[in-house]
């Protein structure tokens, strides 16, 4: 099963290496513009008192003036928006091409022509994504501690571990859900369109709660309100509630994808 | 003799479309099986339900006496080659050997790469399809496979080619290995099987040795003699005129000859010719 690992990590090697300098850049980014950034907070923050309360609380303005610390920053510019959409692009796309796209192009054969329970290859299969989020989790967020030391700024370790496990939950759940879509299709195009589709109808299910408090029940429907980058980054604490949520998404989506791997017709 | 492969009544439904219907098969061990079919006959789904790729809705396969789904350890004693190659084309057909030969055992892997002339030193994108080929004969070879299973297997070889992997496979059988082998060349199936089974919609219509299904087969028989025939001495059921003209006559015979060939010999022949119905001659009844 090592070996089996070992080719996955291998054979996505590159894919990984190039979300990884993407991130590491966007953070170095932020460290060399944090303190100008502080400097003119304040007439930030005027121009956002002026916006509707839940339009700031939607689109976390609230933590774009600045904020107290290096972490509060970065949720404002980089954890509340593009680093979902890097996560989620990088998940969607390990998980599609792990089954469904091994299996339209075949090459899913090679390892079912061998003597290993379907399981065990759904297993060696996961345990390769897992690293994959480990490492991309890692490697987008503690970087800030060396480069914010190198402009002097101070960070908070503390916060950025609870902020790694929640990037690591988010992250795991939409690579599960991924697999549940890339076990049962055969195209991993598929995988890409239904899975970003229905992110985004999560993700617009949360704005929508946000503007409207008479369907605010909708946010519990929604993956992206369980996601509270700005809670974490601000106090280090993670909600057991998300906890739990992403917790029942990661064991469901993952006995769901296992079961219909293990049950199901693969015509390579 | 005992069975390498058993196939019990198997139903694969794919939607609508009965894939197969109630197939049942046995192949020998230590035979080379021939396994024909026209496309969509249900060849491939056979061999992919014998590798569990895909599940029959009904029915029992059994590799060695196992089932390969609850036992798929068992496909350390089967090599396979499907259809549609399986290749990585970002790997280099080393990559390949280091990768299903770590799992499967590598014995014999440098012997064949040589033997066939494969550059295990290039990605398979940049390998000819025949070298590709060359790659998926020599992984169906690793580890110490019991079973070969074959899906078209000189599809995309030069005949120099073909003929190695003949000899290879002649050389697997007579070392007590056993070989499944569909294809479309049925001159090859002729030359190299020991018995063979033929497909048609799903359904298995012939399952015989080689040489009683050709002794079942069809003959032709062309006589010359010094009157003219009478057609009405050769309407059988098994008998079919299929050309004549004055003294001469060509029939087609399905089953024993030695009835037509009293009438003849009735008929003071000058010239008479009976060929014996090639495998193609015989698989081309089974689907006119």
């Amino acid at each position: 099963m090592r070996r089996i690992i070992w080719r996955e990590l291998v054979n996505r090697k590159w894919s990984l290496f190039w979300y990884c300098f993407a991130g590491v850049v966007m953070l170095w980014i932020y460290a060399a513009t944090y303190k100008s950034s502080v400097a003119s907070a304040q007439q930030l923050l005027d121009v956002v008192k002026t916006y509707p309360k839940a339009l700031i609380e939607a689109f976390g303005l609230n933590s774009l003036t600045g904020g107290s610390s290096i972490e509060t920053y970065l949720n404002g510019k980089h954890f509340s928006f593009l680093w979902p959409i890097l996560a989620i692009v990088l998940m969607l796309s390990r998980a599609g091409s792990q089954f469904a796209g091994e299996i339209q192009d075949r090459t899913l054969g090679l390892l079912l022509s061998a003597p290993i329970h379907r399981l065990r290859i759904f297993v060696a299969k996961y345990v390769a994504g897992l690293v994959t989020i480990a490492i991309f989790a890692a490697l987008s967020i503690f970087p800030i501690v060396p480069l914010a030391g190198a402009y002097g700024i101070q960070t908070h370790i503390h916060i950025l571990l609870s902020m790694w496990t929640l990037s690591v939950l988010f992250m795991w759940a939409v690579y599960a859900f991924g697999l549940v879509l890339s076990c049962f299709v055969s195209q991993s195009g598929r995988v890409y369109a239904l899975g970003a589709g229905l992110l985004l109808l999560s993700y617009i299910a949360n704005i929508v709660a946000l503007l409207d408090d008479k369907v605010a029940w909708l946010k519990h429907f929604s993956i992206f309100h369980y996601f509270d980058t700005a809670s974490v980054l601000s106090t280090g604490y993670i909600g057991a509630h998300a906890v739990e949520v992403f917790a029942a998404i990661i064991i469901i989506a993952t006995a769901v994808a296992a079961w219909q791997f293990n049950r199901r017709d693969i015509a390579v | 003799m005992k069975a390498a492969i058993r196939i019990e009544d198997v139903t694969k439904n794919f939607g609508a479309k009965r894939a197969l219907d109630q197939v049942s098969l046995e192949v020998p061990a230590g035979q080379i099986f021939g396994f024909l079919g026209p496309n969509g006959a249900g060849k491939t789904t056979t061999i992919r339900s014998l590798m569990d790729f895909i599940r029959p809705d009904e029915g029992r396969i059994t590799v060695f006496g196992q089932d390969v789904r609850d036992n798929p350890a068992i496909k350390r004693d089967i090599g396979y080659l499907p259809a549609d190659l399986q290749l990585r084309t970002n790997w280099m057909a080393q990559t390949h050997l280091n990768f299903l030969g770590g799992i499967k055992g590598g014995k014999r892997t440098a012997e064949l790469v040589r033997l066939l002339g494969l550059d295990t030193g290039k990605k398979v994108s940049d390998l000819s399809s025949g070298n590709q080929q060359k790659l998926a004969i020599v992984l169906a070879f690793l580890g110490n496979p019991k079973l070969l299973i074959l899906d078209e297997p000189t599809r995309g070889l030069d005949p120099l080619l073909q003929n190695q992997l003949y000899e290879l496979l002649k050389e697997f059988a007579a070392g007590g290995g056993t070989v499944f082998f569909s294809s479309h060349n049925l001159a090859e199936v002729q030359e190299i099987c020991d018995s063979v089974a033929v497909i048609k919609e799903g359904k298995i219509v012939a399952s015989e040795a080689m040489h009683d299904l050709l002794k079942l087969s069809t003959h032709l028989i062309k006589a010359k003699a010094s009157r003219p025939f009478n057609l009405g001495d050769f309407k059988a059921k098994d008998i079919e005129v299929v050309a004549h003209e004055a003294n001469t006559i060509a029939l087609k015979v399905s089953g024993p000859i030695d009835a037509p060939i009293k009438v003849l010999a009735t008929y003071h022949l000058t010239n008479l010719e009976v060929t014996h119905a090639s495998l193609e001659d015989t698989f081309m009844e089974y689907y006119s």
